[in-house]
């Protein structure tokens, strides 16, 4: 799913991780969330923005990441301001 | 129709409400047109099918591009579906007593909310689209929102010509020139945008994964 690819790449730029690793870390907090059987491509905007204020900010506390707020913010806002991609890249 | 049709199933799959709004948006609008032009069902059965078409492609349009971050959006929402009950009152009033000056007043309602319907989308996709234009994004994802930008912005001037028709000459009157020619405008921005949706919406797969 590309927001989900779009997320990790903001996220990985700002705590100096690999991309690919980050996503993982998404694709990870999105099962903590909703369990492994929710469909990717089902996610809602709703279900992205709990899963960054939940289970990925529980995710980066446990790794210790710095201005971890400031981080959940950005990517919020992130989430919000491209929102579309959930849709044009998911039909 | 096809396209309608298409993204109808792809939201009962993906469970996206805001792709069943422009499918249902572009099965509503081609039932009105064929409802008219076709099966003679009058102006009015068309006007309101294609004005709940309207509002469909424009609560696409605010559920996809902003719904979750800007609350001017609900406002222009609003807008649309004053402009476009205002519309379908004039339409009644034509139906119910012809005359041009009811006719002049309807057809800048339907440029206007026409305008406001498609020009809002084709605007949000172009702005959407400059957000992610430098990112890490697959190429297929970009061309969609510019294909759907331009398709758009095409046919939010689709009502133009036919501030230009005559109000007691029949909507493509093959008899009457003028009448034509406007009618042929209507239907080549009506096709371009079809084609142009179709193709952003319909990608093969063996691109998508590239």
């Amino acid at each position: 799913m590309e927001i989900i690819k779009f997320l990790a790449d903001k996220l990985a730029n700002r705590i100096g991780m690999s991309p690919v690793a980050a996503r993982g870390l998404i694709k990870l907090s999105i099962k903590d969330k909703f369990g492994p059987f929710k469909p990717i491509e089902q996610l809602t905007y709703g279900d992205l923005d709990l899963m960054i204020e939940e289970s990925l900010k529980k995710r980066l506390e446990e790794i210790e990441i710095e201005n971890l707020e400031e981080i959940i913010r950005y990517l919020k806002t992130e989430l919000s301001e491209n929102q579309s991609l959930i849709t044009m890249g998911a039909v | 129709m096809v396209n309608g049709l298409f993204l109808l199933v792809r939201s009962y799959k993906l469970k996206k409400l805001n792709v069943f709004y422009i499918g249902i948006a572009h099965i509503f609008i081609v039932l009105g047109f064929l409802g008219n032009l076709i099966f003679s069902l009058s102006l009015l059965f068309e006007e309101a099918f294609v004005s709940f078409g309207f509002f469909f492609v424009g609560l696409f349009t605010y559920t996809t591009f902003h719904k979750n971050r800007e609350v001017s959006a609900k406002y222009i929402l609003l807008l649309i579906i004053i402009l476009l009950v205002i519309h379908y009152i004039f339409q009644i009033i034509f139906f119910i007593n012809p005359g041009s000056i009811i006719h002049l007043i309807s057809k800048i309602f339907d440029i206007i909310s026409t305008f406001s319907v498609f020009g809002w989308m084709g605007f949000s996709s172009f702005f959407a689209y400059k957000r992610i234009k430098d990112e890490n994004v697959k190429d297929w994802i970009k061309f969609r929102y510019k294909l759907i930008s331009l398709s758009a912005l095409i046919l939010s001037v689709q009502a133009v010509p036919e501030l230009f028709m005559r109000y007691d000459v029949e909507y493509g009157d093959p008899a009457n020139l003028g009448t034509l020619i406007i009618f042929g405008f209507t239907l080549i921005f009506s096709l371009i945008f079809s084609i142009g949706f179709l193709i952003a919406w319909i990608f093969p797969k063996h691109i998508k994964k590239d």
